[in-house]
């Protein structure tokens, strides 16, 4: 796999990003790595969005992995904190689960290898 | 099976049958060119395409006619999309905006030999990294807009063609090559604000090698062959076109056009993928208004301006982009700045030159759809200036002359109004 930790280093990088500029507090960050899939777990304290953010944000989070689009666009990842950008952060994970127990919040997202 | 898998397969199912829709179009051409023209006709207008330069701005109608040019463009489409498909790529927005642009540019400088030796060259960049061919197949499209290039290095240069053709070929295949790594870096400068980003990398490649040409003395000559003859059969043609997705787009979506305004809250800027984000049938409908609403265009701006190759090339890549990013939203504006640049500068506003500056300016709409439309109509503005200069910088060799103008508006008012208008928070 070609440039896979800075892939995923811009992955974990705009993920944070964008919680740090909707006023998150108490981010924990793992990255947990296997011969088959890397994992990224975003633990976050608090954290207040909107109904419409939090259903952007799964709706962008759930998209299919697009490995046609990475290649060429993963540059891209962590300059913007436009929400459109979360899109790109879908199409570059096979996997997402979102868990929403206010004001905390998880996201796993699941990179196969 | 999870929720995000069964989503998926859905998602698979129904690009196998919107690919069905997709090769259509190529084999409706190419019987209609057999209805239009002889096949001896259609043979001798296609060695015409092949032989003739295609430093900006040539018509392939003018040059080859219509059976051939129409065989040109269905022959180019039929094995990019075939080849996509064969390598189950998905269909994106990205693949439909590069398919869009191969049907666009088949009528004005990518032929069924110039485009081949990037392909190679892709494919030998894919093997040495190690990754799947499918991967780049989508940037390889859009780096055929060196093909000119090919074309002159083959047939244009005072060589014998044993010594030109296969430097022609090894040239188009370093091109494959570098696209990639180049074009992956250099989105980095706009951050993805130039649509047509693959036109601004390859506007580079394009400059360097004109230098070299003109270090040898070979001075490329910039030329404007243009058919005026065909104007009505493809008002017709592409008017009956998009129509048929604005239908089809309308069925996919339930026979209704609802929901089809969320796709103005999106700003456009790479990556806008509508296909994923708002489903088939908006992006086709989308696909469809943005198709009229260039045509419009051509008539207010152009007066009635003229159908040729050039135009109807820019008025697919409008709508070819209408897949990924491009909405009338953010896109009006830029016409609007295109139209004030008509009035108050020195161009004709009727000039194929003026009319497809203005339609490829749309390049810049994510400008527009995140700065707003005061900075859109400023960015469309600027654009038509360097567009009609950009020209002699590059020789006519890159294709998407108005990538590499936009790029260097996106690359000036990004960074620029990034840091004057702070992010908006959802």
């Amino acid at each position: 796999m070609t440039y896979e930790k800075q892939k995923i280093a811009l992955i974990a990088n705009a993920l944070v990003e964008y919680f740090l500029s909707h006023n998150a507090k108490g981010l924990t960050l793992s990255i947990l790595e296997d011969e088959k899939q890397i994992s990224i777990l975003l633990q976050i304290g608090q954290v207040t969005l909107s109904d419409k953010s939090m259903d952007e944000l799964k709706h962008y989070l759930y998209m299919e992995r697009q490995e046609e689009m990475e290649e060429y666009y993963w540059h891209l990842l962590g300059n913007d904190f436009e929400t459109e950008e979360i899109s790109l952060i879908g199409m570059m994970v096979d996997e997402a689960t979102v868990t929403s127990v206010p004001p905390s919040l998880t996201i796993e997202l699941i990179r196969y290898l | 099976m999870t929720e995000l898998t069964k989503k998926h397969h859905q998602l698979n199912k129904n690009r196998k049958r919107n690919y069905q829709f997709i090769l259509a179009f190529p084999f409706l051409l190419f019987l209609m060119a057999f209805l239009i023209d002889t096949p001896g006709e259609i043979f001798h207008g296609l060695i015409q395409i092949v032989l003739s330069s295609d430093i900006l701005l040539v018509d392939y109608l003018e040059i080859g006619g219509l059976g051939a040019t129409l065989v040109n463009v269905s022959v180019l489409c039929f094995m990019t999309v075939t080849l996509a498909y064969c390598l189950r790529v998905k269909l994106s927005g990205m693949l439909i905006a590069a398919t869009f642009m191969t049907i666009g540019f088949s009528f004005f400088g990518k032929n069924i030999f110039n485009v081949l030796p990037m392909y190679l060259g892709g494919y030998l960049y894919a093997k040495i990294l190690k990754i799947e061919f499918k991967n780049i197949l989508v940037i390889i499209m859009f780096s055929t807009a060196l093909a000119p290039a090919v074309s002159e290095l083959a047939f244009g240069l005072p060589l014998p063609y044993y010594i030109s053709i296969p430097s022609a070929i090894a040239f188009g295949a370093f091109c494959g090559f570098v696209i990639t790594p180049l074009s992956a870096n250099i989105i980095s400068i706009h951050d993805g604000y130039n649509l047509y980003n693959v036109g601004f990398s390859v506007g580079i490649i394009a400059i360097i090698l004109n230098s070299l040409f003109k270090s040898f003395g070979l001075n490329l000559v910039p030329q404007l062959l243009l058919s005026k003859e065909y104007d009505l059969f493809f008002e017709l043609l592409l008017g009956s076109f998009f129509l048929f997705f604005l239908i089809l787009g309308f069925c996919l979506n339930g026979y209704t056009f609802r929901g089809y305004r969320r796709i103005f809250q999106y700003s456009g800027k790479l990556i806008t993928d509508f296909t994923q984000l708002e489903g088939y049938g908006i992006t086709f409908i989308n696909m469809g208004v943005m198709g009229f609403l260039s045509m419009i265009f051509v008539f207010l701006v152009g007066s009635n301006g003229v159908y040729n190759g050039p135009v109807i090339g820019a008025i697919f890549a409008v709508s070819g982009f209408a897949a990924f990013g491009k909405h009338p939203k953010n896109v009006i504006p830029i016409l609007i700045g295109v139209y004030l640049a008509g009035v108050l500068k020195i161009w004709d506003s009727n000039s194929t030159s003026f009319i497809i500056a203005g339609l490829f300016g749309t390049a810049l709409a994510p400008i527009s759809g995140r700065f707003g439309p005061i900075v859109g109509m400023i960015a469309g503005f600027l654009h038509v200036s360097v567009s009609m200069n950009v020209g002699a910088v590059h020789g006519g060799l890159n294709l998407y002359s108005n990538g590499f103008s936009s790029g260097l508006i996106a690359s000036l008012l990004y960074p620029l109004l990034n840091t004057l208008i702070p992010p908006k928070k959802s």
